[in-house]
């Protein structure tokens, strides 16, 4: 019993270390925009959430497209 | 014995001053990620390419300049300094873009998963390299 309870929960444990990391592997794939300005600073946006960085991320697709 | 002299000399800052094309041959060698690049002047002044085909040649340099201006008009209207840099990951590969002096530009093809700040650091350093290849070459004529 306490076997079966030990397995139970190694297995809950690599099946949520597998989940984790094919899901911070999506999240890092994700079309991006990342801007370095003048000053040092920098801008990273994500195609979810701007209009711009999907704008510029289509773009680049097209231009790879074309050339890869 | 003067004349040798310069001669040597010309050789010496020719050696030590590569082109832009060979800038961008180092720039595929030391990242080994990098697919293609072009460097250019303004809006489609082609200073040195990784390309044999003209027209893919042409497309990439007015489609990065489209991505350039994209950038910078967004980036203006947000009140942002000047832009240096731009990282693009898209679907199915990713692009960068490094600004230098007098409206030059390099922008850079690379496949999915490059590192990111490897590819930065050494385009800014062919772009540099480049440049000052020019100014020493502009500068011994």
């Amino acid at each position: 019993m306490a076997r079966g309870r030990f397995f139970f929960g190694f297995m809950l444990s690599v099946a949520s270390a597998l989940g984790l990391t094919v899901l911070l592997r999506r999240i890092r794939r994700q079309p991006r925009v990342e801007m370095y300005f003048d000053d040092g600073s920098m801008l990273a946006i994500n195609s979810k959430t701007s209009d711009v960085s999907a704008r510029i991320t289509g773009m680049a697709d097209d231009l790879l497209k074309k050339v890869l | 014995m003067i004349a040798s002299h310069l001669t040597c000399k010309q050789n010496f800052k020719e050696k030590t001053l590569p082109t832009a094309k060979e800038a961008l041959q180092e720039l595929l060698e030391m990242s080994s990620s990098v697919r293609h690049a072009v460097l250019v002047r303004g809006a489609g002044d082609v200073l040195a390419s990784t390309f044999a085909n003209s027209d893919s040649e042409a497309g990439m340099v007015s489609m990065a300049r489209e991505i350039l201006e994209a950038a910078r008009e967004s980036a203006g209207g947000m009140d942002r300094a000047a832009l240096t840099q731009l990282f693009v990951e898209a679907k199915s590969g990713c692009v960068f873009i490094v600004t230098g002096e007098n409206d030059t530009w390099l922008a850079a093809t690379t496949g999915t998963d490059p590192t990111v700040g490897l590819v930065l650091y050494d385009a800014n350093t062919a772009l540099k390299t480049a440049l000052e290849g020019e100014l020493g070459a502009g500068g011994s004529k």
